[in-house]
């Protein structure tokens, strides 16, 4: 054991005997040394001293707001997410149904739901007590349609997942919470009426009067593309504050995603972007790579192309027929490239010159 | 709701991450308590800028949490907290950095130990004189023997987790603590 301080700081047992991290058998070992001369207990002290004062407190921002903060960035998202939760919660109930007496438990179900509701819409849980939520999911190559009695339908994509009321409701708001893709059909109702309908999604959310477009929140962002009517996109960023506001016009699609501060807006046809819900795919000017990360949200499976300058190619064009295997013989037919298809993955490679 | 909480404090991080990543809101919670004034200390010594260690600090853990459902166990919890701080902090850093003149007071430092110089003073019995000279042996390490220096003597933090957060050899880190003790062995030995 060393004799000054510069050499005691090296030893990383006499740091934690200091800093309280060490073992039994070292706080026996470096009390014992302590205890052995004057001199080793005042270099220690010195090494207590110094650890402890030696450094700067900076003024610190008071923790607990700084976890409010937090905590109301999650809530932000969680409002949205917990489809599975409630899934989940759901089945319970019907579980425990079939278990007893039935008019107990249905107060117990209505009660479980209320809460749930409450926990999940916040501020908004003496109306959303009365709105019965449904989940829909699609898989791979599915696609369903909800019609409401007002004449709206919502066209829901391939692999797709939503919250949505089971019936149109009479409260003044509209909610759907969507991950996937979905084309709205929104009726406009008379101008005494005004109600606003709501697609929440990961990333901000998207108020309606009375229109068609189409949200897709796969590939990390959420994408409004507007054929009619007019929406509203709002981006709440809880982090910086911030509140984004943007108003679509027809054949605006706009990019928005929690954490970029800004609202992307561009001109599109949105018939490429809508085209999936009438069973047909229009390309425009549209680049292989959008296409590829169609096809492979759409039918569920991977695309793998041999040469990356092939996704920078650009496809116009209308398929009618949905099938697959339809397409790929419309790109390999447009490309001139070789397209194989192995179990769930298309391999899309140049033509060798053979 | 206070019976829980108690429970929570008994835990060490790895067990709250474990809660955690089952979606335990509560785990977050803690390990946002029990992290966020070594975190700021940290990070404000990284960048002295407030708003900017509170945004990266929320950035962490949202992010923890976001991810959750795809995390790996990390070997040490506290390491993992640190190196996500400072890599949200390098890069907003270099963000800043790029688009404007920056302060050089604010900026130019790569890790600013904040040393108490009085502290120094008392624990080491100096005399008033060499303050000045203590202030520029620190200045003359690199700021990687500072940034060890802070995370191993006033974090508590052990040679394996310095390795961890900084990417680099354990050896290395002995290397630096090492040359920086070297440096100021003249304070340290009078």
């Amino acid at each position: 054991m060393s004799d000054t301080l510069s050499e005691l700081l090296k030893d990383d047992s006499f740091v934690r005997f200091l800093k309280r991290n060490a073992s039994e058998e070292e706080i026996k070992q470096w009390t014992a040394w302590m205890q052995e001369s004057a001199k080793n207990e005042q270099l220690t002290n010195r090494a207590k001293l110094l650890l402890n004062k030696g450094i700067q407190t900076v003024p610190k921002p008071d923790s607990d707001l700084e976890l409010e903060r937090l905590m109301e960035r999650i809530d932000s998202e969680h409002r949205y997410k917990p489809l599975q939760e409630i899934k989940r919660k759901h089945n319970k109930m019907v579980w425990a149904t079939m278990a007893a007496a039935a008019g107990i438990l249905l107060l117990v179900g209505f009660l479980a739901r209320n809460t749930l509701l409450e926990q999940n819409d916040g501020t908004e849980s003496s109306r959303a007590a009365s709105i019965n939520y449904q989940l829909i999911e699609t898989t791979p190559g599915q696609k369903t349609t909800v019609h409401y009695s007002d004449g709206s339908d919502i066209v829901m994509n391939a692999n797709s997942q939503m919250r949505v009321p089971e019936r149109i409701t009479t409260v003044d708001t509209m909610r759907v919470w969507l991950e996937g893709e979905a084309l709205f059909s929104i009726t406009r109702k008379p101008k005494d009426e005004s109600r606003t309908f709501i697609v929440h999604t990961l990333d901000g959310e998207v108020s309606v009067l009375g229109t068609e477009f189409s949200v897709n929140t796969t590939g990390g962002h959420s994408r409004v593309v507007l054929k009619e009517g007019s929406v509203r996109v709002n981006v709440q960023d809880s982090l910086s504050n911030k509140n984004l506001q943007y108003d679509l016009e027809p054949n605006h699609m706009a990019l928005f995603s929690q954490g970029l501060d800004k609202i992307e807006v561009e001109q599109v046809n949105p018939e490429v972007y809508t085209s999936w819900a009438s069973d047909s795919l229009v390309l425009d000017n549209t680049p292989l790579s959008d296409l590829v990360k169609r096809i492979e949200f759409t039918y569920g499976v991977k695309v793998r192309v041999n040469n990356s300058a092939l996704l920078d190619k650009k496809l116009t064009g209308r398929f009618k027929n949905l099938n697959l295997s339809f397409i790929l013989e419309g790109i390999a037919k447009t490309l001139d490239v070789d397209i194989e298809k192995r179990e769930q993955t298309v391999y899309i490679n140049e033509k060798t010159d053979l | 709701m206070s019976a829980n909480k108690f429970e929570y404090d008994n835990l060490n991080p790895e067990e709250l991450w474990v809660k955690l990543c089952k979606g335990d809101i509560e785990a977050l919670t803690a390990l946002f308590n029990n992290n966020f004034d070594s975190l700021y200390s940290y990070g404000y010594r990284i960048v002295s800028n407030t708003d900017l260690v509170r945004d990266s600090i929320q950035e962490v853990f949202y992010n923890l949490w976001k991810y959750r459902n795809n995390l790996n166990q990390p070997d040490s919890v506290e390491a993992y907290l640190f190196i996500s701080l400072r890599r949200q902090l390098l890069r907003k850093k270099k963000n800043i950095k790029r688009r404007e003149d920056m302060d050089k007071k604010y900026f130019s430092e790569e890790f600013d130990v904040l040393l108490s110089y009085q502290g120094w003073q008392e624990a080491l019995d100096l005399e008033e004189e060499k303050k000045e000279d203590l202030k520029e042996a620190i200045a003359n390490l690199t700021p990687r023997q500072r940034e060890v220096i802070y995370l191993k003597y006033f974090e508590g933090l052990s040679t394996r987790e310095l390795a961890e957060i900084l990417q680099i050899r354990a050896q290395s880190i002995y290397n630096l603590v090492h040359d920086a003790l070297e440096n100021l062995r003249i304070f340290l030995d009078k």
